[in-house]
């Protein structure tokens, strides 16, 4: 635990990532697919001598510049301020085994961000030709930031025996390429930029329908058509791709989108299911509304109808992207390190000498008092003293933070309190036996081994108990759940009466 | 529908001739563009009825399939948990059947009042707006009824809440316990009358009523909004209902579709611990939504000591229904200005209490569960 957690109440830290990263996606697909729309549109619009579609396309570029720009880098630079809080110990992984594809993702993003710039300015200053390169050249700095980041993104869920064994014998900055062009590269870069293909589309829909219909009908007819032409490569393609992406899933991950056909038991694991299904419903609606509100009758196409597929393109493009983080359950970087920030190699160590035994946000006194407590009681389950129960629980609170506060929240986004579902002492400590167990244990599939020693599990199964009370004790006791259970109905949430 | 052109259309192949010449297609979309819808700046409130319609079919095919594996009687409870725990996307049904209940009644109340505010039920469209009532009732029943199904404990505990409230009453009382109790308390018998009248009963009514409100629809033409009305030199604009209408409704259908999916996927109907009449009633137990305003109003009134509290409630859901069912009578050609006046503005006052009173009513719940 080398790292302070980010303790945020309700929506937890990786709420607050997803917020922020959902945004963040919707624009800056957008910026590339748009980057491509514009200088096709300039192109076709010079071809036919279409001053009035060169006209509108100016006014167009201005409103890309400032939604692109403006919210896509500043959304930009608050994925890296919450990563960092949210998973340090990720973050830096990233950082130290792709330094050079940072920095060459930077450079695009500086020509991006100054062609977008120059483009918008030049519509009247430059010749034809000149503008027209602008444009181009934007398209392929955009699109050569999402190469980059597409390997990291992919990275993380298939980095490829090649980088994991290089990983393994402390030479991973050798296996920079093979980690970049790892197994998932190529299918994911196919599926987002036919993403990014359809948000041009949808967002150019969205624009085209302020025009007014009865004005400037032949023209907003025209740019409406031809706007939705761009939604159709995904329709054609999307279902190939995503086929192959799956196939790169590996199994034990791919098995969690089986998990939620039959259930909506299991904590949120079953989410990942019913997120997929959200994301191919939200996706064939866009196309089958764009068809019959947008291409029949382009002229009546009015805010009404674009703004209600631009929230289901929302709704698409976060539902798979939560998919996708889910999909990588319990790892953050599959087979290397773990969504609690331990890496693999590291377990068996840890749980020796203890998760906090280095840990600078612990103080010496502390570290002091812990180390008595082990001495005197070997079994830390005979603790029955106030005081040395107090230690232990606050014990229990610090691997609390660095091990579940990732995932978790204490009563919101994915509440422990709901989860352990009122379990006392007895019951929590034999969850964490589970959680520390072997591979046959239900949930090693989706959660990472807890690393603990002795002492420290037992500080935790305390904190748990205590956190699990709920505020209102029932007046029967509440029965032991037993953890197989999986059947077992989830409680009624508007019952349950949370702090 | 003209028939008389079929001889003069050249006879082609294909399926589509086959079955036009046996179905009529083509008249058909003669016929459906013949029919005009206004378009203006209120269009979007003609789509409220054909969505209510839409969230009907999705219950009706969702129903079935829940029917498939639902036991009623003793088994209840088990097989709902089976539904939603162990059977293959029947968390899925059984979650947007519960949901597009709720969005379905959500349509109705605002269809009901953009019906209203457009003064729809003006001669001669007094048994469209009767039929569209009688709709609204049955399916508030038809949610109502379906609560109890899974039998668990929240669902008995809110039948027994709504059951309770007539008990006193000399008339209502004996007829509601001898009718859908069925016994001295809420129980497997109450769960089996619920269960027939949510699955055959109603659901009969609600077909009948709903052919009749079309009929009658189709009759007398959409109701236009009174400034639309009141400018005669500028003819409204009209679109055809088919295609063009009817395309609108589909893509609004489909995005209705996906929030409906959503609200599963993200919130699934989850199954609390089971019917226990021994148990003490779970704290902040209260009626679904739809029927937050009359319950909070007869609890409010009930705060009155002596019989007034208690006739002021009763009595003020009287006048409720009586203005509904009036609308057509104090509105009608002839009538003294204020009286034809009064109606849209009683309405909305209506309106503006039961929004209070919901609001008000989960307040007070909120303020409860507080420890």
């Amino acid at each position: 635990m080398n790292y302070p957690a980010w303790d945020v109440p309700l929506l937890g830290s990786g709420g607050v990532l997803a917020v922020v990263a959902i945004f963040h996606v919707m624009i800056s697909q957008f910026a590339i697919g748009g980057g491509l729309y514009l200088p096709w549109a300039e192109r076709r619009a010079r071809a036919q001598g279409r001053d009035d579609w060169l006209e509108y396309l100016e006014g167009y570029s201005k409103f890309f510049l400032v939604l692109t720009s403006v919210f896509g880098a500043v959304s930009g630079v608050g994925i890296w301020v919450c990563i960092g809080l949210a998973n340090a110990e990720a973050t830096s992984a990233l950082i130290h085994g792709f330094v050079f594809a940072w920095a060459i993702e930077w450079c695009f993003f500086l020509i991006e961000l100054t062609a977008a710039s120059v483009y918008y300015s030049t519509w009247r200053t430059v010749d034809a030709r000149t503008h027209q390169r602008i444009g181009w050249v934007y398209a392929g700095a955009s699109f050569l930031t999402l190469a980059v980041i597409n390997g990291i993104l992919t990275f993380m869920l298939t980095p490829g025996s090649p980088w994991l064994e290089a990983a393994a014998a402390g030479r991973a900055p050798d296996a920079f390429w093979a980690g970049l062009f790892n197994p998932g590269y190529w299918p994911s870069l196919g599926l987002r930029v036919l993403v990014c293909a359809s948000l041009a589309g949808v967002w150019a829909l969205v624009a085209a329908s302020f025009m007014d219909g009865r004005t400037r009908g032949p023209l907003k007819a025209e740019v409406v058509r031809w706007s939705t032409g761009w939604l159709v490569p995904a329709f054609a393609l999307m279902p190939f791709f995503g086929l192959w992406y799956l196939s790169t899933v590996p199994a034990e991950q791919s098995e969690l989108l089986a998990l939620g056909i039959s259930t909506i038991g299991q904590g949120t694991f079953t989410q990942v299911t019913r997120n997929a299904m959200v994301v191919l419903m939200s996706t064939a609606t866009i196309l089958a509304t764009t068809y019959l509100a947008a291409y029949l009758y382009p002229r009546d196409f009015r805010p009404g109808y674009a703004l209600p597929i631009l929230f289901l393109a929302l709704i698409a493009t976060g539902a798979g992207e939560q998919a996708r983080e889910m999909l990588r359950k319990p790892w953050v970087i599959r087979g290397y390190l773990y969504s609690s920030g331990v890496h693999a190699t590291d377990v068996e160590a840890r749980r020796a000498e203890g998760y906090l035994a280095h840990s600078p946000w612990v103080s010496e006194v502390e570290h002091e008092t812990w180390r008595a407590l082990d001495e005197a009681h070997p079994d830390p389950s005979t603790i029955t003293d106030g005081d040395d129960d107090e230690a232990l629980v606050r014990r229990g609170e610090m691997v609390f933070r660095g091990q579940c506060l990732s995932c978790h929240t204490r009563s919101g986004y994915r509440s422990l309190r709901r989860l352990l579902d009122g379990r006392d002492v007895e019951g929590t400590r034999r969850f964490l036996a589970l959680l520390e167990g072997g591979e046959d244990s239900p949930y090693r599939a989706f959660m990472p081994p807890l690393v603990a020693s002795p002492g420290e599990r037992e500080g935790l199964a305390r904190y748990l108990a205590r956190l699990a009370v709920r505020a209102e004790p029932s007046p029967e006791a509440p029965e032991e759940a037993a953890p197989e259970a999986t059947t077992k109905p989830a409680p009624v949430e508007k019952y349950l009466v949370d702090d | 529908m003209a028939s008389s052109s079929r001889g003069a259309r050249p006879s082609r192949g294909g399926l589509f001739a086959w079955l036009d010449e046996r179905l009529g297609l083509t008249d058909w979309a003669a016929a459906g563009s013949r029919v005009r819808i206004p378009d203006h700046r209120a269009t979007l409130g003609y789509h409220l009825g054909g969505l209510a319609l839409f969230f009907f079919a999705i219950q009706c095919v969702t129903g079935a399939l829940l029917l498939a594996y639902y036991s009623p009687g003793a088994g209840a409870y088990e097989s709902v948990r089976r539904i939603t725990f162990d059977i293959e996307f029947g968390w899925l049904v059984r979650s947007v059947h519960g949901w597009a209940a709720g969005l379905m009644l959500l349509c109705l109340v605002a269809h009901t009042v953009s019906a209203g505010l457009m003064r729809a039920y003006r001669r001669p469209r007094e048994l469209t707006w009767y039929t569209g009532l009688a709709m609204l009732g049955v399916v508030v029943a038809l949610a109502f009824t379906g609560n109890l199904l899974p039998q668990d404990q929240a669902g008995r505990m809110a039948a027994k809440l709504a059951l309770h409230a007539p008990s006193h009453n000399p008339v209502l009382g004996p007829l509601v316990e001898g009718l859908l109790v069925a016994g001295d308390e809420v129980g497997p018998a109450t769960a089996r009358r619920f269960f027939v009248s949510h699955v055959v009963v109603l659901p009969t009514m609600l077909v009948a009523l709903l052919v009749l409100h079309l009929m009658l629809v189709l009759r007398h033409g959409l109701s236009k909004p009174p400034e639309v009305l009141e400018a005669p030199d500028a003819p409204p604009r009209t679109i055809p209902l088919w295609p063009r209408f009817l395309a609108r409704d589909a893509a609004l259908w489909l995005v209705a579709l996906n929030v409906v999916g959503l609200l599963a996927a993200l919130l699934p109907r989850e199954l609390g611990p089971p019917a226990d009449p021994l148990a003490p009633a779970p704290p902040g137990i209260h009626l679904d939504w739809y029927l937050m305003a009359p319950m909070h109003w007869l609890r409010v009134t009930a705060r009155i000591p002596g019989n007034r509290g208690a006739a002021l409630g009763v009595g003020g859901l009287a006048l409720v229904v009586a203005l509904l069912l009036a609308a057509p009578w104090l509105d009608r050609e002839g009538a003294p200005e204020w009286r034809r006046k009064a109606v849209p503005i009683l309405g909305l006052l209506v309106l503006v209490a039961a929004g209070v009173l919901t609001i008000w009513g989960y307040l007070e719940l909120w303020w409860v569960s507080l420890p």
